[in-house]
């Protein structure tokens, strides 16, 4: 192969030199010919022309040498090449052998897609799986061969989505789904998806695996769980029951000393309980198989509520809690769940911390659209060698204080397992001795009318405030959520109207001046909309102007704030019009009939119940102004009616308590609605309560003639 | 609803002891034992309970299946019957409304506060 370079690489001097020395002697002849030429000359020319010859020779045998050597090294790199290159050819050989091997031998299906669905390749396990040979199987629309007829629509949603022509390459879909053998057998299937990151038309690996197995795993796994909780509850029954009927005195009145002991073991059964329910839901949890109710969450009134069921434990604690969450507005959660997650980390928190320490609630917008809450404390911080365990099952560090912690340990890992399903992580930061602050956070809902028309909730009233003053909102919305109210803010007049064209509330709360505009004139525009014409409104102003009054269903409320006499205008507000009605419930007919007369002389409508289920019904048909109960009744007793009128939009009433029975404060605690009163029934009582129920109904008895003629 | 006697089936002695004492000393009233799906069905007819709290995991004759029969014999066909479980999941207390069930209780119950948590599920007129 080398041979005609060499060749051309050798000619080019010889010819060159052979050229010259042949020029000169020709010269040399043809000059002595003509006998031109001297002696000395003739020689001098045939010795320049032997020279000449002499150094070509040298030359040659030079270059023939350097030839020579690039020959070998050009043998020696082609060898070198050729030997590379069936290494290589050899390699691929067995690459290719080693990936049909894989194919071949896999145990799921792998199954190549064209664009259109259409399989251009099926490996043995995919046959076997499909109960279908190959060469029946290319071709054919893998969808209708790898979906039964029962894959939900999402799901093949999902994997027509995971086939799209612009899907990134490399990265997988994984299903579960349900496939169907060429006999038409159907079977539990997961399926992995992925485009092969190849130039040309788009191509898809489709990885089937028969999970029969696995499921029938997670069925006796589930059922195991379920027989073990079943057959440690029983006897936790008995425990418990035994117990707790001990400790109730059911059984006469134990000496003290043995008190105290089956106080241990209950309140140990009671741990056992909690523990089981525990192990229950983390397993339910990591077993993917609790279903989150996803829906917009109003942060603030969930941090609420959480304070709200922690408020006796930081009290007994001598811990304050405090909640930092202006204008986060809503996340996307389950809220009973994220209740438990918040209420887990402030337990814990208010656990460790000092007496006299703080627990802070926060929540925070970030700029990627989630709100991160914090759960601040002032305890003893984590060391960080402690942290990545913190959140493993049976986790408890040392309390700082002789106080019990009496938890689970397994609090943080389902709280944890809580907030990952819901697309986060908790984290602790704080350095010890500085107080721990775990964090995690969930995505925010944007304001949009669609996701505003959702969160209506007919078991409340609802309430809209508007004010730039971030203090009063969050102080209007504290005192209204406190009342059972559902509470929307706003800041302006344009944050104002977008909830309204969602759908108006029950109630509108503005403040006088708004900086986008005048709140009387924004009244009198909204009363021309049909959606808010008969909107009651309750304006905050420090200064009541003359013309006010002037506006129906306008209630005007004076800055600075009166709580009481803020909340009661929100639930003239809201009310129907007419005079003050309220709900007498009581067993004695004699007793109603002289309350209605002293009530009816107030200006007030009465309406009589003589048994707490008809109570329910009358209150629930037109809500009263108040309910005067009392508490042993015939069919429902006071308890179970305010249980049920809890349920729902009175929740907020106010109640006066009346009754010849003593209540525990626990019993009170119970018997609450709005602001609540007891009275004890006895001598004078009477009196007492007209003058509650008149300072509860305030101006809605009006000037009347009745009631001048009352007083 | 006004109760006056109750018929508790359950499968364990100590649970029906506990649960006897609970209703007749806390809630107040007359309490019938059954120990057995096949005893609940002739008790129920003999002694016509206002109530019937009905324990689902039992040998022999289950909890729904014992439903069905009462609700298939006359005198016992229209009686609330509550389900008592030791099993707490949704769909399973879902399953025993669907069946026409007035209301679950779970298990561990508090003695104390059994009777109040029946009247809770009960028809209020």
């Amino acid at each position: 192969m080398t041979t005609p370079w060499v060749k051309t690489q050798l000619s080019k001097p010889l010819v060159g030199l052979a050229s010259v020395a042949l020029v000169l002697l020709c010269t040399l002849f043809v000059l002595d010919r003509f006998g031109r030429l001297s002696e000395h000359a003739r020689v001098t020319f045939f010795i320049v022309a032997l020279l000449l010859g002499l150094y070509g020779v040298v030359r040659l045998g030079r270059r023939s040498a350097a030839l020579h050597a690039l020959n070998s090294e050009l043998e020696r790199r082609v060898e070198e090449r050729t030997a590379a290159l069936a290494a290589t050819h050899a390699e691929l050989r067995e690459s290719k052998a080693r990936k049909a091997a894989i194919l071949e031998s896999s145990v799921d299906g792998i199954i190549t897609l064209d664009e259109a669905h259409r399989i251009l390749d099926f490996n043995p396990a995919a046959e076997r799986l499909f109960r279908l040979p190959r060469a029946v199987a290319l071709g054919r629309d893998f969808l209708s061969l790898g979906l039964a007829a029962s894959v939900s629509p999402e799901l093949r949603e999902g994997v027509m989505w995971a086939l799209r022509a612009d899907v990134q390459p490399g990265r997988a879909a994984r299903l579960e789904l349900s496939s169907v053998r060429a006999d038409g057998d159907v079977f539990p299937s997961e399926l992995t998806l992925t485009r092969v990151a190849a130039e040309g038309p788009p191509r898809f690996t489709a990885y089937v695996r028969d999970i029969t197995e696995r499921k029938e795993v997670e069925r006796m796994k589930s059922e195991f769980v379920s027989v073990v909780s079943h057959e440690l509850r029983n006897p936790l029954t008995s425990i418990r029951g035994s117990l707790g009927l001990l400790e109730g005195g059911v059984l006469g009145e134990l000496p003290s000393p043995v008190l105290d002991m089956v106080r241990i073991a209950s309140t140990n059964a009671e741990r056992l309980i909690r523990l089981i329910n525990d192990i229950l839901d983390l397993e339910k949890m990591e077993a993917g198989k609790v279903e989150l109710r996803l829906q917009p969450v109003e942060v603030a009134e969930v941090v609420e509520a959480t304070l709200g069921g922690l408020r006796g434990m930081a009290d007994t604690s001598k811990v304050e809690l405090h909640a930092e969450v202006g204008g986060t507005g809503q996340v996307r959660a389950d809220r009973d769940r994220l209740i438990q997650v918040l209420t887990n980390l402030v337990s814990n928190a208010i656990k460790f911390s000092p007496s006299g320490g703080r627990v802070t609630v926060r929540a925070l917008s970030e700029v990627q659209g989630r709100v991160r809450f914090e759960v601040v404390d002032q305890g003893p911080g984590i060391p960080v060698e402690k942290r990545a365990k913190l959140f493993g099952r049976f986790q408890q560090l040392d309390s700082p204080s002789t106080r019990s912690v009496g938890g689970t340990g397994l609090g943080l890992a389902i709280s944890q397992a809580i907030v990952e399903q819901h697309g986060g992580n908790i984290e602790v930061q704080g350095e010890p001795g500085e107080g721990a602050t775990f964090t995690f956070s969930l995505s925010a809902v944007k304001l949009d009318s669609s996701s505003l028309s959702r969160v209506r909730d007919e078991s409340r009233y609802s309430a809209l405030v508007v004010t730039a003053d971030t203090g009063l909102s969050a102080l209007l919305r504290g005192l209204l959520t406190r009342e059972g109210y559902r509470v929307l803010r706003a800041g302006s007049r344009a944050e104002a109207e977008k909830h309204l064209e969602a759908g108006a509330p029950d109630v509108l709360v503005l403040e006088a001046r708004l900086p986008d505009d005048e709140g009387l004139a924004l009244v009198r525009r909204w009363r021309e909309e049909p959606v808010t014409r008969e909107l009651p409104v309750v304006m905050l102003a420090e200064r009541v102007p003359p013309e006010g009054a002037g506006l129906p269903r306008v209630d005007w409320v004076k800055r600075p704030l009166d709580e009481a006499s803020f909340l009661r205008a929100v639930r003239h507000a809201i009310r129907a019009p007419g005079p003050a009605r309220v709900l007498v419930v009581d067993d004695e007919a004699e007793l109603r009939r002289l309350l209605r007369s002293h009530l009816e002389k107030l200006g007030a409508a009465c309406v009589e119940a003589a048994h707490g289920a008809r109570a329910v019904e009358l209150a629930r048909e037109a809500a009263p102004d108040l309910i005067i109960l009392d508490v042993q009744l015939p069919e429902l007793d006071g308890f179970e009616v305010v249980d049920m009128l809890r349920q729902g939009k009175l929740r907020g009433l106010p109640l006066i308590v009346f009754t010849v029975r003593e209540l525990t404060p626990a019993e009170l605690r119970q018997l609450t609605l709005g602001t609540t009163r007891l009275i004890p029934k006895g001598p004078r009582a009477e009196e007492e309560l007209l003058e509650v129920a008149q300072e509860l109904l305030g101006e809605l008895l009006g000037e009347s003639e009745s009631r001048r003629a009352a007083s | 609803m006004t109760i006056h006697k109750v018929l508790l089936v359950d499968d364990e002695e100590d649970i029906r002891t506990v649960g006897h004492l609970s209703l007749s000393r806390v809630g107040g009233w007359q309490t019938v034992l059954a120990a057995s799906g096949a005893e609940a069905v002739s008790q129920a007819a003999a002694e016509r309970p206002d109530l019937i709290l009905l324990d689902v995991m039992m040998p022999g004759m289950d909890g729904p299946t014992t439903f069905g029969q009462l609700r298939a014999q006359e005198s016992t066909a229209h009686t609330p019957i509550i389900f008592m479980t030791a099993k707490s999941q949704k769909q399973e207390v879902a399953s025993y409304l669907e069946l026409g069930a007035v209301g679950v209780i779970s298990k561990p119950f508090d003695p104390m506060t059994l009777p109040s948590e029946i009247k809770k599920l009960l028809p209020s007129s």
